[in-house]
Protein backbone atom coordinates (compact mmCIF):
# COMPACT_ATOMS: atom_id res chain seq x y z
CA UNK A 1 0.00 0.00 0.00
CA UNK A 2 3.04 2.25 1.11
CA UNK A 3 4.73 1.49 -2.02
CA UNK A 4 1.71 1.88 -4.71
CA UNK A 5 0.87 5.51 -2.47
CA UNK A 6 4.39 6.62 -3.36
CA UNK A 7 4.39 5.38 -7.09
CA UNK A 8 1.27 7.19 -7.46
CA UNK A 9 2.75 10.52 -5.57
CA UNK A 10 4.00 11.81 -8.95
CA UNK A 11 0.89 11.37 -10.81
CA UNK A 12 -1.32 12.69 -8.29
CA UNK A 13 0.83 16.20 -7.99
CA UNK A 14 1.17 16.25 -12.10
CA UNK A 15 -2.91 16.44 -12.19
CA UNK A 16 -3.17 18.54 -9.64
CA UNK A 17 -0.61 21.02 -11.32
CA UNK A 18 -2.24 20.73 -14.52
CA UNK A 19 -5.64 20.71 -13.51
CA UNK A 20 -4.61 24.57 -11.88
CA UNK A 21 -2.90 24.99 -15.16
CA UNK A 22 -5.97 24.36 -17.45
CA UNK A 23 -7.74 26.92 -14.90
CA UNK A 24 -5.21 29.74 -15.22
CA UNK A 25 -5.82 32.21 -17.69
CA UNK A 26 -1.95 32.76 -17.68
CA UNK A 27 -1.34 29.48 -18.72
CA UNK A 28 -3.58 28.92 -20.97
CA UNK A 29 -2.73 32.26 -23.10
CA UNK A 30 0.96 31.56 -22.55
CA UNK A 31 1.04 28.00 -23.53
CA UNK A 32 -1.47 27.49 -26.27
CA UNK A 33 -2.93 31.06 -27.51
CA UNK A 34 0.93 32.40 -28.27
CA UNK A 35 2.04 29.64 -30.13
CA UNK A 36 -0.61 29.28 -32.74
CA UNK A 37 -0.98 33.77 -32.99
CA UNK A 38 3.12 32.99 -33.89
CA UNK A 39 2.69 30.37 -36.34
CA UNK A 40 -0.09 32.43 -38.21
CA UNK A 41 1.85 35.55 -38.19
CA UNK A 42 4.66 33.75 -39.31
CA UNK A 43 3.10 31.19 -42.04
CA UNK A 44 1.21 34.59 -43.79
CA UNK A 45 4.82 36.58 -43.89
CA UNK A 46 6.80 33.77 -44.94
CA UNK A 47 4.79 31.01 -46.08
CA UNK A 48 2.87 33.55 -48.31
CA UNK A 49 5.58 35.88 -49.49
CA UNK A 50 8.35 32.60 -50.36
CA UNK A 51 8.75 31.68 -53.49
CA UNK A 52 9.46 28.00 -52.31
CA UNK A 53 6.04 26.89 -50.97
CA UNK A 54 7.71 24.10 -49.23
CA UNK A 55 9.18 26.47 -46.28
CA UNK A 56 5.90 26.17 -44.08
CA UNK A 57 7.34 22.66 -43.68
CA UNK A 58 10.20 23.38 -41.85
CA UNK A 59 8.42 26.79 -40.04
CA UNK A 60 5.69 24.43 -38.30
CA UNK A 61 7.69 21.13 -37.06
CA UNK A 62 10.31 24.22 -35.16
CA UNK A 63 7.35 26.42 -33.74
CA UNK A 64 5.97 22.99 -32.60
CA UNK A 65 9.05 22.09 -30.87
CA UNK A 66 9.17 25.46 -29.54
CA UNK A 67 5.90 25.20 -28.47
CA UNK A 68 6.75 22.17 -26.51
CA UNK A 69 9.57 24.35 -24.79
CA UNK A 70 7.09 26.69 -23.89
CA UNK A 71 4.59 24.54 -22.45
CA UNK A 72 7.45 22.68 -20.24
CA UNK A 73 9.34 26.24 -19.07
CA UNK A 74 5.89 27.39 -17.97
CA UNK A 75 5.32 24.62 -16.01
CA UNK A 76 8.61 24.67 -14.68
CA UNK A 77 7.85 28.14 -13.50
CA UNK A 78 5.00 27.15 -11.22
CA UNK A 79 7.45 25.77 -9.10
CA UNK A 80 8.91 29.54 -8.18
CA UNK A 81 5.36 30.43 -7.88
CA UNK A 82 4.62 27.65 -6.00
CA UNK A 83 7.45 28.41 -3.27
CA UNK A 84 6.84 32.32 -3.27
CA UNK A 85 2.71 31.56 -2.13
CA UNK A 86 3.64 28.93 0.04
CA UNK A 87 1.80 25.59 -1.40
CA UNK A 88 5.02 24.23 -2.23
CA UNK A 89 5.06 23.37 1.42
CA UNK A 90 2.03 21.87 1.40
CA UNK A 91 3.52 18.93 -0.84
CA UNK A 92 6.93 19.63 1.92
CA UNK A 93 4.92 18.71 4.55
CA UNK A 94 2.94 15.74 3.35
CA UNK A 95 5.19 12.50 3.38
CA UNK A 96 6.11 12.77 -0.06
CA UNK A 97 9.71 12.03 -1.11
CA UNK A 98 11.82 15.03 -2.97
CA UNK A 99 12.16 12.67 -5.69
CA UNK A 100 8.29 11.97 -6.34
CA UNK A 101 7.95 16.07 -6.56
CA UNK A 102 10.42 16.62 -9.04
CA UNK A 103 8.93 14.12 -11.39
CA UNK A 104 5.36 14.65 -10.77
CA UNK A 105 6.70 18.11 -11.67
CA UNK A 106 8.35 17.07 -14.80
CA UNK A 107 5.24 15.18 -15.88
CA UNK A 108 3.26 17.97 -15.89
CA UNK A 109 5.47 19.98 -17.50
CA UNK A 110 5.91 16.94 -20.61
CA UNK A 111 2.19 17.14 -20.68
CA UNK A 112 1.80 20.30 -21.04
CA UNK A 113 4.44 20.49 -23.62
CA UNK A 114 3.17 17.85 -25.50
CA UNK A 115 -0.70 19.44 -25.32
CA UNK A 116 0.25 22.39 -26.61
CA UNK A 117 2.39 20.78 -29.43
CA UNK A 118 -0.30 18.12 -30.24
CA UNK A 119 -2.75 21.28 -30.78
CA UNK A 120 0.00 22.59 -33.29
CA UNK A 121 0.14 19.63 -34.89
CA UNK A 122 -3.20 19.39 -35.53
CA UNK A 123 -3.55 23.13 -37.24
CA UNK A 124 -0.58 22.74 -38.75
CA UNK A 125 -1.86 19.89 -40.63
CA UNK A 126 -5.33 20.71 -41.50
CA UNK A 127 -5.00 24.24 -42.39
CA UNK A 128 -1.42 24.65 -43.66
CA UNK A 129 -1.42 20.79 -45.76
CA UNK A 130 1.94 20.22 -43.27
CA UNK A 131 2.77 16.32 -43.74
CA UNK A 132 4.21 14.72 -40.87
CA UNK A 133 5.71 11.01 -42.66
CA UNK A 134 5.30 9.67 -39.00
CA UNK A 135 3.09 11.18 -36.30
CA UNK A 136 3.67 8.58 -34.05
CA UNK A 137 7.75 9.35 -34.49
CA UNK A 138 7.26 13.31 -33.96
CA UNK A 139 4.43 12.70 -31.11
CA UNK A 140 7.79 10.80 -29.33
CA UNK A 141 10.42 13.18 -29.87
CA UNK A 142 8.24 15.90 -28.42
CA UNK A 143 7.12 14.14 -25.56
CA UNK A 144 10.98 13.32 -25.09
CA UNK A 145 12.13 17.19 -25.48
CA UNK A 146 8.90 17.90 -23.50
CA UNK A 147 10.31 15.89 -20.46
CA UNK A 148 13.78 17.14 -21.17
CA UNK A 149 12.86 20.53 -21.13
CA UNK A 150 11.11 20.76 -18.12
CA UNK A 151 14.20 18.68 -16.26
CA UNK A 152 16.84 20.87 -17.74
CA UNK A 153 14.75 24.05 -16.73
CA UNK A 154 14.47 22.41 -13.15
CA UNK B 1 2.45 10.80 29.66
CA UNK B 2 4.85 9.91 26.83
CA UNK B 3 5.98 12.82 25.45
CA UNK B 4 4.73 13.76 22.00
CA UNK B 5 7.49 15.68 20.89
CA UNK B 6 11.24 15.77 21.88
CA UNK B 7 13.80 18.28 21.02
CA UNK B 8 16.97 18.34 22.13
CA UNK B 9 19.65 21.48 20.96
CA UNK B 10 18.20 21.95 18.40
CA UNK B 11 20.16 24.71 16.23
CA UNK B 12 19.74 25.88 12.45
CA UNK B 13 22.12 28.20 10.68
CA UNK B 14 21.51 29.90 7.30
CA UNK B 15 24.38 30.75 6.28
CA UNK B 16 26.23 32.53 8.93
CA UNK B 17 22.66 33.98 10.10
CA UNK B 18 21.86 32.00 13.27
CA UNK B 19 18.15 31.54 13.69
CA UNK B 20 17.45 29.14 16.02
CA UNK B 21 20.03 28.60 18.73
CA UNK B 22 20.24 25.01 20.66
CA UNK B 23 16.46 24.92 22.00
CA UNK B 24 15.20 21.93 23.47
CA UNK B 25 12.01 21.38 25.14
CA UNK B 26 9.39 18.74 24.70
CA UNK B 27 5.72 18.59 24.43
CA UNK B 28 4.02 16.02 26.70
CA UNK B 29 0.93 13.91 25.21
CA UNK B 30 -2.06 15.68 24.73
CA UNK B 31 -1.25 18.90 25.72
CA UNK B 32 -1.34 22.38 24.37
CA UNK B 33 2.22 24.04 23.95
CA UNK B 34 2.58 27.83 22.71
CA UNK B 35 5.37 29.00 21.90
CA UNK B 36 5.74 32.53 22.42
CA UNK B 37 7.80 34.80 20.60
CA UNK B 38 8.37 38.28 19.09
CA UNK B 39 8.16 38.10 14.75
CA UNK B 40 11.40 36.62 13.67
CA UNK B 41 12.49 35.30 17.10
CA UNK B 42 12.59 31.31 15.22
CA UNK B 43 9.19 30.12 15.89
CA UNK B 44 8.69 29.18 12.41
CA UNK B 45 12.27 28.05 11.76
CA UNK B 46 11.97 25.44 14.91
CA UNK B 47 8.12 24.35 13.55
CA UNK B 48 9.80 23.53 9.86
CA UNK B 49 12.65 21.75 11.32
CA UNK B 50 10.16 19.40 13.46
CA UNK B 51 7.84 18.69 10.86
CA UNK B 52 10.85 17.71 8.82
CA UNK B 53 10.86 20.30 6.07
CA UNK B 54 14.08 21.84 6.65
CA UNK B 55 17.23 19.89 8.02
CA UNK B 56 18.53 21.17 11.23
CA UNK B 57 22.03 21.89 11.37
CA UNK B 58 22.46 20.03 14.70
CA UNK B 59 20.52 18.65 17.38
CA UNK B 60 17.60 16.43 16.52
CA UNK B 61 13.60 16.50 16.99
CA UNK B 62 11.91 12.85 18.04
CA UNK B 63 8.11 13.56 17.21
CA UNK B 64 5.71 10.84 18.46
CA UNK B 65 9.08 8.25 18.84
CA UNK B 66 10.74 8.89 15.10
CA UNK B 67 13.35 10.89 14.78
CA UNK B 68 12.81 13.77 12.00
CA UNK B 69 16.48 13.20 10.18
CA UNK B 70 15.90 9.67 10.26
CA UNK B 71 12.34 9.12 9.54
CA UNK B 72 10.99 11.99 8.29
CA UNK B 73 8.50 10.49 6.14
CA UNK B 74 6.84 8.62 9.66
CA UNK B 75 6.97 12.09 11.02
CA UNK B 76 4.80 13.84 8.49
CA UNK B 77 2.75 11.22 8.61
CA UNK B 78 1.85 11.95 11.85
CA UNK B 79 1.67 16.05 12.08
CA UNK B 80 -0.95 17.77 10.74
CA UNK B 81 0.93 21.39 9.64
CA UNK B 82 -1.58 24.84 9.41
CA UNK B 83 0.97 27.16 8.20
CA UNK B 84 0.89 31.09 9.27
CA UNK B 85 -0.74 31.79 5.68
CA UNK B 86 -3.25 29.90 3.86
CA UNK B 87 -1.96 28.43 1.31
CA UNK B 88 -4.17 26.30 -0.52
CA UNK B 89 -4.45 26.21 -4.16
CA UNK B 90 -6.61 29.20 -4.94
CA UNK B 91 -7.42 28.13 -8.57
CA UNK B 92 -9.13 25.15 -7.34
CA UNK B 93 -12.50 23.81 -4.91
CA UNK B 94 -11.77 23.50 -1.58
CA UNK B 95 -13.48 19.53 -2.17
CA UNK B 96 -10.09 19.18 -4.98
CA UNK B 97 -7.87 20.69 -2.86
CA UNK B 98 -9.06 18.46 0.24
CA UNK B 99 -8.60 15.54 -2.50
CA UNK B 100 -5.57 16.84 -2.99
CA UNK B 101 -3.86 16.19 0.76
CA UNK B 102 -5.86 13.25 1.06
CA UNK B 103 -4.16 11.49 -2.24
CA UNK B 104 -0.77 12.50 -1.21
CA UNK B 105 -1.21 11.24 3.02
CA UNK B 106 -2.53 8.11 0.83
CA UNK B 107 -5.81 7.60 1.41
CA UNK B 108 -8.07 5.44 -0.68
CA UNK B 109 -11.32 7.26 -2.31
CA UNK B 110 -13.74 5.53 0.14
CA UNK B 111 -11.79 6.66 3.30
CA UNK B 112 -11.05 10.39 1.56
CA UNK B 113 -14.49 11.17 0.50
CA UNK B 114 -15.75 10.09 4.38
CA UNK B 115 -12.82 12.57 5.84
CA UNK B 116 -13.43 15.03 3.81
CA UNK B 117 -17.60 15.23 4.09
CA UNK B 118 -16.48 15.20 7.73
CA UNK B 119 -14.17 17.93 7.90
CA UNK B 120 -15.98 20.12 5.91
CA UNK B 121 -19.27 19.49 7.90
CA UNK B 122 -16.97 20.26 11.23
CA UNK B 123 -15.76 23.81 9.83
CA UNK B 124 -19.51 24.83 7.95
CA UNK B 125 -17.87 24.87 4.66
CA UNK B 126 -20.12 22.20 3.19
CA UNK B 127 -22.13 24.73 1.33
CA UNK B 128 -18.76 26.38 -0.80
CA UNK B 129 -17.00 23.35 -1.34
CA UNK B 130 -17.31 23.03 -5.12
CA UNK B 131 -16.43 27.26 -5.23
CA UNK B 132 -12.49 27.95 -6.38
CA UNK B 133 -10.24 28.86 -2.68
CA UNK B 134 -9.79 32.39 -3.93
CA UNK B 135 -12.92 33.63 -3.59
CA UNK B 136 -13.01 32.64 0.28
CA UNK B 137 -12.78 35.20 2.81
CA UNK B 138 -9.96 34.75 5.24
CA UNK B 139 -12.04 33.79 7.85
CA UNK B 140 -12.91 30.67 5.53
CA UNK B 141 -9.18 30.35 4.37
CA UNK B 142 -8.18 29.86 7.92
CA UNK B 143 -10.12 27.33 8.73
CA UNK B 144 -9.89 25.74 5.21
CA UNK B 145 -6.34 25.39 6.17
CA UNK B 146 -7.17 23.58 9.39
CA UNK B 147 -9.56 21.55 7.97
CA UNK B 148 -6.72 20.13 5.02
CA UNK B 149 -4.51 19.73 7.91
CA UNK B 150 -6.82 17.10 9.75
CA UNK B 151 -7.61 14.85 6.42
CA UNK B 152 -5.04 12.72 7.51
CA UNK B 153 -6.09 12.27 10.99
CA UNK B 154 -2.89 13.20 12.66
CA UNK B 155 -2.25 12.52 16.26
CA UNK B 156 -0.16 15.99 16.75
CA UNK B 157 -1.24 19.02 15.19
CA UNK B 158 1.29 21.90 14.72
CA UNK B 159 -0.16 25.82 14.21
CA UNK B 160 1.68 28.24 12.96
CA UNK B 161 0.23 31.93 14.21
CA UNK B 162 -3.41 30.27 13.53
CA UNK B 163 -5.21 33.38 14.41
CA UNK B 164 -3.05 36.35 12.84
CA UNK B 165 -4.52 38.73 10.92
CA UNK B 166 -8.00 37.29 12.04
CA UNK B 167 -10.50 39.55 13.15
CA UNK B 168 -11.78 39.10 16.80
CA UNK B 169 -14.90 36.99 16.08
CA UNK B 170 -13.04 34.40 14.03
CA UNK B 171 -10.06 34.69 16.18
CA UNK B 172 -12.26 33.31 19.11
CA UNK B 173 -13.82 30.90 16.56
CA UNK B 174 -10.11 29.52 15.58
CA UNK B 175 -9.71 29.52 19.39
CA UNK B 176 -12.64 27.36 20.01
CA UNK B 177 -11.70 24.92 17.18
CA UNK B 178 -8.27 24.29 18.86
CA UNK B 179 -9.76 23.50 21.99
CA UNK B 180 -11.88 20.70 20.54
CA UNK B 181 -9.36 19.83 18.78
CA UNK B 182 -7.35 19.41 21.76
CA UNK B 183 -9.99 17.57 24.08
CA UNK B 184 -10.25 15.38 21.18
CA UNK B 185 -7.24 13.86 22.52
CA UNK B 186 -4.70 15.47 20.10
CA UNK B 187 -1.59 17.15 21.11
CA UNK B 188 -1.07 20.70 19.53
CA UNK B 189 1.68 22.98 19.15
CA UNK B 190 0.98 26.51 18.24
CA UNK B 191 3.43 29.45 17.98
CA UNK B 192 2.24 32.99 18.92
CA UNK B 193 3.23 36.68 18.76
CA UNK B 194 0.33 37.42 21.46
CA UNK B 195 0.97 36.84 25.00
CA UNK B 196 -2.89 36.92 25.86
CA UNK B 197 -3.22 33.91 22.88
CA UNK B 198 -0.54 31.66 25.06
CA UNK B 199 -2.52 32.70 28.22
CA UNK B 200 -5.80 31.84 27.12
CA UNK B 201 -4.89 28.46 25.19
CA UNK B 202 -1.51 27.08 26.03
CA UNK B 203 -1.11 24.62 28.87
CA UNK B 204 2.62 25.00 28.98
CA UNK B 205 4.36 28.10 27.26
CA UNK B 206 8.00 28.18 25.83
CA UNK B 207 9.23 32.11 25.38
CA UNK B 208 11.26 32.06 22.31
CA UNK B 209 13.46 35.02 21.63
CA UNK B 210 16.37 35.42 18.87
CA UNK B 211 16.57 32.29 18.16
CA UNK B 212 16.60 30.81 22.03
CA UNK B 213 14.48 29.31 24.37
CA UNK B 214 14.45 31.68 27.73
CA UNK B 215 11.64 30.52 29.44
CA UNK B 216 9.82 27.30 29.76
CA UNK B 217 6.79 26.90 31.88
CA UNK B 218 2.67 26.93 32.92
CA UNK B 219 1.69 30.42 31.99
CA UNK B 220 0.75 30.65 35.51
CA UNK B 221 4.72 30.21 36.30
CA UNK B 222 6.04 32.53 33.78
CA UNK B 223 3.78 34.92 35.22
CA UNK B 224 4.94 34.17 38.66
CA UNK B 225 8.31 35.13 37.70
CA UNK B 226 6.64 38.68 38.51
CA UNK B 227 6.32 37.01 41.84
CA UNK B 228 5.46 39.44 44.38
CA UNK B 229 5.41 42.54 42.05
CA UNK B 230 2.16 44.60 40.92
CA UNK B 231 1.56 46.61 37.80
CA UNK B 232 1.02 50.54 38.02
CA UNK B 233 -0.27 52.13 35.05
CA UNK B 234 -0.43 55.20 34.96
CA UNK B 235 -1.74 58.33 32.39
CA UNK B 236 -0.36 61.68 32.11
CA UNK B 237 -2.59 64.51 30.76
CA UNK B 238 -1.78 66.32 27.48
CA UNK B 239 1.33 64.75 27.31
CA UNK B 240 1.67 63.30 23.51
CA UNK B 241 5.78 62.34 24.56
CA UNK B 242 4.90 59.78 27.07
CA UNK B 243 7.95 58.23 26.04
CA UNK B 244 9.75 60.90 27.65
CA UNK B 245 8.97 60.20 30.78
CA UNK B 246 10.52 56.40 30.95
CA UNK B 247 14.13 56.84 31.99
CA UNK B 248 12.70 59.60 34.60
CA UNK B 249 10.57 57.04 36.40
CA UNK B 250 13.05 54.14 36.08
CA UNK B 251 15.21 56.34 38.29
CA UNK B 252 12.62 56.39 41.19
CA UNK B 253 13.64 53.78 44.08
CA UNK B 254 12.04 50.41 44.15
CA UNK B 255 10.95 50.68 40.40
CA UNK B 256 11.66 47.55 38.69
CA UNK B 257 10.92 48.03 35.27
CA UNK B 258 8.89 50.82 33.49
CA UNK B 259 7.31 50.82 29.52
CA UNK B 260 4.33 52.02 27.74
CA UNK B 261 1.70 49.77 27.34
CA UNK B 262 -1.39 51.00 25.09
CA UNK B 263 -0.48 55.02 26.24
CA UNK B 264 0.01 54.36 29.84
CA UNK B 265 2.85 54.29 31.13
CA UNK B 266 3.30 50.71 33.04
CA UNK B 267 5.77 50.52 36.16
CA UNK B 268 6.65 46.62 37.86
CA UNK B 269 7.28 46.98 41.14
CA UNK B 270 7.79 44.95 44.59
CA UNK B 271 7.09 48.18 47.12
CA UNK B 272 4.19 49.59 45.79
CA UNK B 273 3.68 51.66 48.39
CA UNK B 274 6.88 53.55 48.40
CA UNK B 275 7.14 53.94 44.48
CA UNK B 276 3.35 55.32 44.50
CA UNK B 277 4.71 58.73 45.77
CA UNK B 278 7.98 59.08 44.37
CA UNK B 279 6.02 58.50 41.16
CA UNK B 280 3.30 61.11 41.67
CA UNK B 281 6.04 63.95 42.90
CA UNK B 282 8.53 62.85 40.11
CA UNK B 283 5.90 63.82 37.36
CA UNK B 284 4.74 66.87 40.02
CA UNK B 285 8.34 68.16 39.80
CA UNK B 286 8.84 67.62 36.20
CA UNK B 287 5.81 69.76 34.82
CA UNK B 288 3.36 67.02 34.36
CA UNK B 289 0.10 65.96 35.87
CA UNK B 290 -1.83 62.79 36.08
CA UNK B 291 -4.71 62.00 34.62
CA UNK B 292 -5.28 58.20 35.82
CA UNK B 293 -3.87 55.87 38.13
CA UNK B 294 -4.59 52.57 38.35
CA UNK B 295 -2.76 48.87 39.97
CA UNK B 296 -3.43 45.88 38.68
CA UNK B 297 -2.21 42.44 38.44
CA UNK B 298 0.77 41.95 36.48
CA UNK B 299 -0.04 39.98 33.30
CA UNK B 300 1.73 37.44 30.92
CA UNK B 301 3.39 40.50 29.40
CA UNK B 302 4.77 42.12 32.16
CA UNK B 303 6.67 38.44 32.72
CA UNK B 304 7.84 38.46 29.49
CA UNK B 305 8.82 42.29 29.50
CA UNK B 306 10.37 41.05 32.76
CA UNK B 307 12.47 37.85 31.25
CA UNK B 308 13.71 39.69 27.82
CA UNK B 309 13.89 43.19 28.64
CA UNK B 310 11.58 44.47 25.55
CA UNK B 311 8.13 44.75 25.44
CA UNK B 312 6.99 41.84 22.76
CA UNK B 313 4.78 44.77 20.57
CA UNK B 314 7.71 46.45 19.61
CA UNK B 315 9.68 45.81 16.78
CA UNK B 316 12.94 44.24 18.76
CA UNK B 317 14.96 44.10 15.28
CA UNK B 318 16.88 46.78 13.21
CA UNK B 319 15.02 46.86 9.48
CA UNK B 320 18.55 46.03 8.12
CA UNK B 321 18.84 43.40 10.54
CA UNK B 322 15.18 41.85 9.93
CA UNK B 323 15.34 42.43 5.84
CA UNK B 324 18.59 40.01 6.44
CA UNK B 325 16.44 37.32 8.18
CA UNK B 326 13.80 37.06 5.55
CA UNK B 327 16.34 36.61 2.59
CA UNK B 328 18.60 33.98 4.64
CA UNK B 329 14.73 32.36 5.67
CA UNK B 330 13.78 32.23 2.02
CA UNK B 331 17.31 31.17 0.61
CA UNK B 332 17.37 28.58 2.72
CA UNK B 333 14.12 27.33 2.81
CA UNK B 334 14.32 24.28 0.68
CA UNK B 335 17.11 23.37 2.57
Amino acid sequence: MKLLTSLMHPIWIAENDLRQSFKSVRHVVWSLLFPIFMMFTFSFRYGAAGPDIQFINFLIPGIVGMTAMFGSINETMSIVWDKSLGVFDRILAAPVSSTSIIFGKTLAGAVMGVISALVLLIIGRTLFGVSFADISAVLLIVLLASFSFTASEQ
Amino acid sequence: MENAIEVKELTKFYGSLLAVDHVSFEVKGKEIFGLLGPNGAGKTTTIRMICGMLRPTSGTAVVAGFDVSQKPQEVKRRIGLVPDISNLFGELSAKVNLEFMGKLYGLDKKTRRGRINQVLELFQLKERQNDLVKYYSKGMHRRLTIAAALIHQPEILVMDEPTSGLDAQTARLVREIIIDLNKEGRTILLTTHQIDEADKLAQRVGIIDRGRLIALNTPEQIKSSTEGMRALEIKILNDVDQQRWLPIISEAEGVDNVFLAEGKIRILSKDLSQVIPTVVNLVDKYGGKIENISVAQPTLEDAFINLTGKSIREEPMSKEEYLKRRLAVLRGGLR
